[in-house]
């Protein structure tokens, strides 16, 4: 039986900078963290939590960024997820990207790297699209995620 | 791919006969180097990925050797941050490049594992996915459906990715 994830860890694993200076003490630190929460409340309940972050916390573009290598780093791409859509819509949007869009500027670049990454690799944790298939889906064809978008407008 | 075949890039094919996770379970007999497997380089034909009048396998415009990656105790910087498809060469680099190397739009066509090296008949003592966390490798495995390179063959990662700078909870090849 998992435990409840308390909101206020958010706090602790997503508030610094991702940018900012710290010491590898700090990041290991943080690690260590999310792995002791990930084993107690279990990967869905603590995906639950950073989602309810992401919701309202996470007020620009920067943050988003921020808060996308955190999750990146806590594993949050390796979480298996009943649905992961809501998540993966609501990230694209705060992260300033667009469906619309083939030009990007360089940040864009690197954003979407590893938002793409995030998205495959949930995915196919999710058993939504097979491993086999990692070369090929195309997140600018996947109405589902279009869908989720769009419901954050 | 079960209902959703709308997110595939200039790709129909679905999950085809091996649409079943993991693939370790179809890997191909262990051998000092892969070809493609023939079923994945008939849908390459198909898709456009793969044409014999063209060279073959286009190769992956992204495609780079890691090592020259390295910037001090990182691969590329601390933002560096994404799973990337990787092949160790006959000759034991390791290649990497993007999964959309080719651009992200739809009408590009996708950059499978063979396109890290690109010509008619690419080959490879290992191939799979790379998780590069914080710039410092995380983990590395065998998930390839082009090459399918079987678990034996993951010494020839191990000995590859040695030298690298790696995650504190590193976990090696899965």
């Amino acid at each position: 039986m998992f435990k409840e994830y308390d909101l206020k860890l958010n706090n602790n694993l997503f508030e610094l900078d991702y940018f900012s200076d710290y010491s590898d003490e700090e990041l290991d630190a943080k690690i260590e963290l999310s792995e002791s929460i990930i084993k107690e409340c279990g990967e869905q309940n603590v995906f639950d939590g950073w989602l309810t972050y992401l919701e309202n916390s996470v007020n620009d573009i920067r943050k988003a960024w921020s808060f996308m290598l955190w999750f990146y780093n806590y594993g949050g791409h390796e979480f298996t997820i009943n649905n992961p859509y809501p998540f993966l819509g609501l990230l694209f949007k705060k992260l300033g990207l667009s469906f619309n869009e083939e030009l990007f500027s360089d940040d864009d670049k690197e954003k979407f790297d590893t938002f793409d990454s995030i998205y495959v690799s949930m995915l196919i944790k999710s058993k939504i699209i097979a491993e086999e298939d990692y070369s090929y889906v195309n997140l600018y064809l996947d109405e589902k995620l279009k869908e989720a978008y769009n419901c954050n407008n | 791919m079960k209902g959703y075949s709308s997110v595939y890039s200039n790709y129909s094919g679905g999950g085809g006969q091996y649409s079943s996770s993991p693939l370790h379970g179809n890997s191909q007999h262990y051998q000092d180097s892969y070809s493609v497997y023939s079923k994945m380089m008939k849908k390459d034909i198909k898709h456009g990925v793969y044409d014999s009048s063209r060279g073959g396998y286009q190769k992956n415009p992204t495609a780079q050797n890691l090592e020259s990656m390295v910037k001090g105790n990182y691969i590329n910087s601390k933002t560096f941050n994404k799973q990337v498809p990787y092949v160790i060469t006959t000759d034991g680099k390791v290649i990497i490049g993007d999964r959309n190397g080719n651009g992200r739009t739809p009408s590009k066509t996708p950059t499978p594992h063979p396109t890290l090296i690109g010509g008619f008949d690419p080959k490879v003592k290992m191939a799979g996915i790379l998780d590069i966390r914080g710039g410092k490798i995380y983990s590395y495995d065998d998930r390839s459906g082009h090459f399918r390179p079987n678990n034996k063959s993951m010494k020839w990662a191990d000995e590859a990715f040695k030298n690298y700078p790696k995650h504190r909870n590193f976990k090696g090849g899965k």
